[in-house]
């Protein structure tokens, strides 16, 4: 990344950019085809990790599960064909029917779906290629803890009466997890499980092999629920991402790029209220884009394109000019004939000249005059534009009013009317004069101040900017004020709203109170202070919304002078930078990427999100679950165990499944456990040392072991205690084991 | 009037004989057809109206659980999926952001959200109305309008 470096000088530091890859499925798994060479002779044990993702599943000499995929069918009917179609695990092709289709035997945290777990089978021991008219190996098979009998119950159906195993053995993953990482000696296997699931996480504890069964605990809270929990973090963060986060991407990002905070998270985050250790934690997770390709013009392209526009211009000048010409010549023709006509005045009777003008349209001499002289001074304007002078100022001649002085027992019938007429001109134009006076003093008390102001700046460029500055903050300070009032009138329970109801409560009101002044004299006064009007004001609401313009054009005109006299004082300082200013906390948390930068408008800024999301096992409610979190479930079991058991339980906190993988969660672990242990107690945190197969490896070397026979629940056993039951054994589940829970 | 296009006849007799359809992805992979000589051909899944949800799974749970307790017979430490779920916590709730994720020392009587500071106080203020709302329901904590 070229322009990282590049821009990694403005700033000090720049987070990472992961690019988002989330990585195929796994490819095409074909059937075995040496099942009866190497697994038939010897019955082989089949070991099945059924987990509510991932489905894996093998044979238990082998080293490693010969199936891992998602534990999902997808059953439906082509469409277009009309065809029966049956798939499952990583061959769900990725389309739309087969995804709308998709189901896992699992609902949550329980297994429920018969269905889905005859295909799980059927498919799997097609896979590993049984040929045989019965599936004559012993099953080994991962059941939730404290497994609800009804699952129990259809699985075991399933197996002995579909398939007809000789045998089973149910367990919980986690025990067979530890069991994969304990030393050879495993007879005297101690320790705590820590089983981070699919939908919850369990707990319990084992002591000397023997898992303690009523000590386990559960939490509703699960890898599922952390993916989904760091989903809706992002879609809040980022509202108008350009594409849709999957639920698959997320899962790739939480694995990624959370971790667990290895001590107190409230320590950590107080520590990140600075913007540039927030910045420092943050991972940017770049999604794929298309990058728009802006066209570059060449020079030559840019400079034809302005010839194009300076020759429109040209043109649309030359039709102006072309238009104004043709009116000047059709003026000119106009008033010469008007001249013409005038000419006849004098060779006619006054009565024939009257009525030749009314026949041109005109009614009195007068008005024919005033059309000539109008045509004239239009004339000579249009000349003068022409000719590319400027126009001078029309001097208003100063117009007479002879027949005001005279008396009017003096005038005739037409000339006191030509007398009110005159007058009301005179009233007309002494007001025009007055107000062109006042206009003038105006201006000329304006250029004053601003000279006095000038000389002012001049003087004492200091004081003078910050007499304005502070008249600047005054402005800024009231706008804010109206904001606030205004954004107190919407609530209702405000001081504002509530004096406001007042108001107009008592304004509806027969016998108004309230004012001390009108309850003095009973006769109704209001109107007799103006001040009653603001009442109005009040009870509108909005007020004042004209003195905000007023207000806004006053800073405007504050922050021009201050701008272009004022060195100090540059754009940032201006009232609109002020308000879009973000905090530098805010910025760092989730910066608004610049218009063009497409590639930034792809990209996801996790911070926070990375320890938030992966705390929540151990505070659980930042999720809403309403539950002690791990460390305080632990901490709870090894309480109720002696010291000497205690000691020994604490040297082995095993911890697996697929969230342990993130970082920070052994430390975490010590970190909350050592609270509740004494000074030096030898507390080992010990994480599988492959969170994903050792269950299944676990499994498999148990399946090895001499002991195996001891634990299976055999077929006679089935048909003797139903379908619910299993026998007891030592690391297996309490419920509905013969002998213990009967 | 758009004249009728006369091609209703290829498509309601599908060519289904082999090799003329083109097979899609999803048939040339679906293990319907394979066979299962492993599989005892007169077992059928039992339809059984009962137990086929998650929720009555779990009544028939809890309906173990009662009798158990009643009767008094079984062993009383053996757990159910039920009784082995965690309690709630005792230890006191730190309270974070609901925008930032940082410490909140304080919550917006309107929005009832948590917030870090000033400039989230804003932020909060400038948010489309809802949003508040989804905030809320991450920490479980709106309220259901049914």
């Amino acid at each position: 990344m070229t322009d990282a470096g590049a821009s990694g000088s403005a700033s000090p530091f720049e987070p990472p950019v992961i690019p988002l890859s989330v990585p195929p499925s796994t490819p095409y798994i074909p059937v075995l085809t040496n099942y009866r060479e190497v697994y038939y002779p010897d019955r082989v044990p089949i070991v099945i990790d059924n987990g509510a993702t991932n489905f894996r599943a093998g044979f238990g000499t082998d080293k490693d599960p010969y199936i891992v995929v998602d534990n999902l069918m997808s059953k439906y009917r082509d469409r277009k064909t009309n065809t029966p179609v049956l798939l499952f695990g990583n061959e769900l092709v990725d389309d739309a029917t087969t995804r709308s289709n998709a189901k896992s035997p699992f609902d949550g945290d329980i297994c429920v779906n018969p269905e889905g777990m005859e295909t799980a089978f059927d498919w799997t021991f097609i896979k590993l290629g049984i040929d045989d008219e019965k599936v004559d190996h012993t099953v080994l098979m991962t059941e939730r803890i404290a497994s609800p009998l009804a699952s129990r119950a259809f699985i075991s159906e399933l197996l002995f009466e579909a398939y007809d195993v000789p045998s089973v053995l149910y367990g919980p993953d986690g025990y067979f997890s530890m069991y994969a990482n304990a030393p050879p000696s495993s007879s005297s296997m101690d320790g705590v499980v820590v089983s981070f699931n699919t939908q919850s996480t369990s707990m319990w504890p084992v002591l000397g092999g023997e898992a303690q069964m009523n000590q386990a605990k559960r939490i509703p809270f699960g890898g599922t629920q952390a993916i989904d929990l760091l989903l809706k973090f992002v879609q809040l963060k980022y509202p108008s991402f350009p594409t849709r986060v999957t639920s698959a991407q997320a899962a790739w990002i939480f694995q990624t790029c959370c971790e667990f905070t290895p001590g107190s998270l409230i320590e950590k985050v107080r520590e990140l209220t600075d913007p540039l250790k927030l910045k420092q934690i943050t991972k940017i997770v770049q999604f794929p884009f298309v990058a728009v390709a802006v066209q570059q013009l060449t020079e030559e392209e840019l400079e034809r394109q302005a010839e194009k526009r300076r020759e429109a211009g040209r043109r649309l000048q030359e039709t102006s000019a072309r238009i104004r010409l043709e009116k000047l010549v059709e003026k000119e023709n106009n008033l010469e004939y008007y001249t013409n006509l005038r000419d006849w005045r004098n060779r006619e009777k006054r009565s024939s000249w009257l009525a030749r003008l009314e026949d041109h349209g005109f009614e009195t001499e007068a008005e024919f005059e005033s059309t000539i002289r109008k045509l004239e001074t239009s004339i000579t304007a249009a000349r003068r534009k022409e000719a590319g002078l400027e126009e001078p100022p029309a001097e208003e001649a100063i117009p007479t009013f002879p027949l005001l002085d005279r008396p009017d027992a003096d005038l005739t019938e037409e000339e006191l009317k030509e007398k009110r007429k005159q007058r009301l001109m005179k009233a007309g134009y002494d007001a025009r004069m007055r107000a062109r006076a006042e206009k003038e003093r105006e201006g000329e008390r304006k250029r004053q101040a601003e000279k006095e102001e000038e000389e002012e700046r001049e003087r004492d460029l200091k004081g003078w900017s910050d007499k304005l500055k502070r008249e600047h903050e005054a402005v800024m300070d009231k706008i804010k004020d109206r904001k606030r009032k205004q954004a107190a009138l919407s609530d209702r329970k405000s001081m504002a709203a509530q004096q406001r109801m007042r108001s107009i409560a008592n304004l509806a009101a027969d016998t108004p109170t309230g004012n001390k002044r009108r309850k003095r004299n009973q006769e109704d006064m209001f109107g007799a202070d103006d001040e009653d009007w603001a009442i109005y004001r009040k009870v509108h609401g909005a007020e004042e919304d004209d003195d905000e313009e007023e207000d806004f054009a006053r800073l405007e005109s504050i922050e021009n002078k201050l701008l272009a006299y004022d060195p100090g004082f540059d754009i940032s300082l201006t009232f609109a930078a002020r308000e879009s200013q973000r905090s530098a906390l805010l910025n760092a948390f989730r910066p608004i990427p610049a218009e063009n930068n497409v590639a930034a408008s792809y990209q996801l800024w996790l911070n926070t999100e990375r320890i938030r999301v992966p705390e929540t096992w151990f505070n659980p409610s930042i999720a809403g679950v309403d539950c002690a979190g791990v460390g305080e479930v632990l901490t709870g079991i090894l309480r109720s165990f002696g010291e000497a058991e205690r000691d020994r339980l604490i040297q082995n906190i095993h911890v697996t499944g697929g969230p342990s993988q993130l970082p920070g969660l052994p430390e975490r672990l010590h970190y909350e456990l050592a609270q509740s242990l004494p000074f030096g107690a030898r507390l080992a945190i010990r994480p599988a040392k492959d969170a994903r197969l050792d269950a299944w490896r676990g499994m498999a070397q148990f399946s090895r072991t001499e002991g195996l026979q001891e634990c299976l629940t055999t077929r006679e056993m089935y048909n003797e205690w139903g379908a619910e039951r299993m026998k007891a054994w030592r690391g297996g589940n309490w419920t509905g084991a013969v002998g213990i829970d009967d | 009037m758009a004249p009728k296009r006369p091609t209703r006849k290829t498509q309601a007799f599908p060519d289904t004989s082999e090799g003329n359809v083109e097979q899609t992805e999803a048939e040339r992979l679906s293990f319907l057809h394979l066979p299962r000589p492993f599989k005892n051909p007169r077992y059928t899944r039992p339809q059984s109206k009962k137990l086929r949800s998650t929720k009555q799974i779990l009544a028939a749970e809890r309906e173990r659980e009662r009798l158990r307790r009643e009767t008094g017979t079984a062993n009383k430490e053996a757990p159910t999926y039920i009784t082995i779920e965690a309690a709630p916590s005792l230890l006191p709730q730190k309270r974070y952001c609901d925008i930032t994720g940082l410490e909140a020392p304080y919550t917006d009587p309107q929005s009832k959200l948590r917030y870090h500071n000033k400039a989230v106080y804003e932020f909060i203020k400038s948010l489309p109305p809802g949003t508040s709302h989804e905030c809320l329901a991450i920490r479980g904590q709106h309220s259901v309008i049914r």
